[in-house]
């Protein structure tokens, strides 16, 4: 399924859902759990299906997190940062969505001074970061020889994006 | 206003770490995560914790000449507020002695004359080893960076 933005004409497909760029307002009254498993949270007037419904726990308060991010005003780290990006928003909750499983430890979640949001795994012998930005995906990694690797991705191709990253994701899964 | 200082490689630069209560009712966001490093402190700064500000069309992370800040009577303390309750250093030439060409420039304002800015891009190898070569001076509970 392909979700067009009529303001923009941008499209994210992604399969069985679809990412887009509403600048929009928030209302979160319509997200939609099954069994407390979450199937769908509503991004400004764009609902976003999640169909990943193998996910831990901390799945639904991370989601929640990302949404109190998008209140943020601008400028809320005193140093000029801007209000976080809805689109970015999506993205980070789909991406994320779509790698995790049942195993999957708990990332760290902050908004960005960019506009952006990270999820951020630190285990014993891994560093794993994504950084969602409003132009595109960082991707770093520090191996247990603490050799860094660090790559950039470009969200028009979802497919080669998910396989790309799932390779390094391994690491945070139980 | 005092002239700008000049800087040595070995001088300490403090960067304040923000600890923003933001939302009501959640905690507040840090820049704090665990340290796996054997032998570190338990927390460290996240490497957004090194980003350059969001001013347009500038590439700066505000910093703090630590020898003037101590110079001026004050304590590392003095220079954090509820807001930027943490405190890390690291060395001048950490930060400019690299193919980026950045520098470390004494940009004293009527609130802060030890204040500096590290001028130029802040990619992701050095936000890491940043992350690997700061000290703290103003160091978080250890309760900070749970989750």
């Amino acid at each position: 399924m392909t979700l067009t933005q009529p303001n923009t004409g941008l499209a994210w497909t992604t399969g069985s859902h679809a990412c887009s760029f509403p600048p929009l307002r928030i209302t979160i009254s319509k997200n939609l759990f099954l069994e407390n498993r979450l199937l769908r949270v509503q991004i400004g007037e764009i609902p976003v299906t999640l169909t990943n419904r193998n996910v831990p726990e901390w799945f639904n308060e991370i989601t929640a997190d990302i949404i109190e991010f998008l209140k943020l005003p601008a400028n809320w780290d005193q140093e000029g940062a801007p209000e976080i990006d809805n689109s970015v928003a999506i993205k980070a909750i789909c991406v994320l969505n779509d790698l995790i499983n049942k195993n999957t430890a708990r990332p760290y979640t902050f908004p960005t001074p960019h506009g952006g949001i990270q999820f951020e795994w630190h285990l014993e012998e891994h560093d794993l970061e994504l950084r969602f930005l409003p132009d595109r995906l960082l991707l770093l990694y520090t191996d247990p020889d603490e050799v860094d690797y660090e790559m950039h991705y470009d969200y028009e191709d979802y497919k080669y994006l998910l396989d790309d990253i799932a390779k390094y994701v391994k690491h945070i899964n139980n | 206003m005092d002239a700008p200082v000049g800087l040595h490689d070995d001088d300490d630069l403090w960067r304040r770490i923000p600890c923003n209560k933001i939302i009501e009712g959640k905690p507040p966001i840090n820049y704090i995560v665990p340290n796996r490093r054997k032998n570190g402190p338990k927390c460290r700064p996240s490497t957004l914790a090194f980003s350059n500000n969001s001013k347009p069309h500038v590439k700066e992370m505000s910093v703090l000449i630590a020898k003037l800040v101590l110079a001026s009577g004050r304590t590392a303390g003095d220079t954090c507020n509820t807001n930027q309750p943490y405190l890390v250093s690291f060395k001048v030439g950490l930060v400019r002695n690299d193919p980026f060409n950045r520098e470390v420039r004494h940009t004293p304002n009527s609130a802060e004359y030890a204040h500096a800015d590290v001028v130029g891009e802040k990619d992701h190898k050095l936000q890491k080893e940043l992350t690997r070569q700061f000290k703290w001076v103003i160091e978080p509970d250890p309760s900070e960076c749970d989750q």
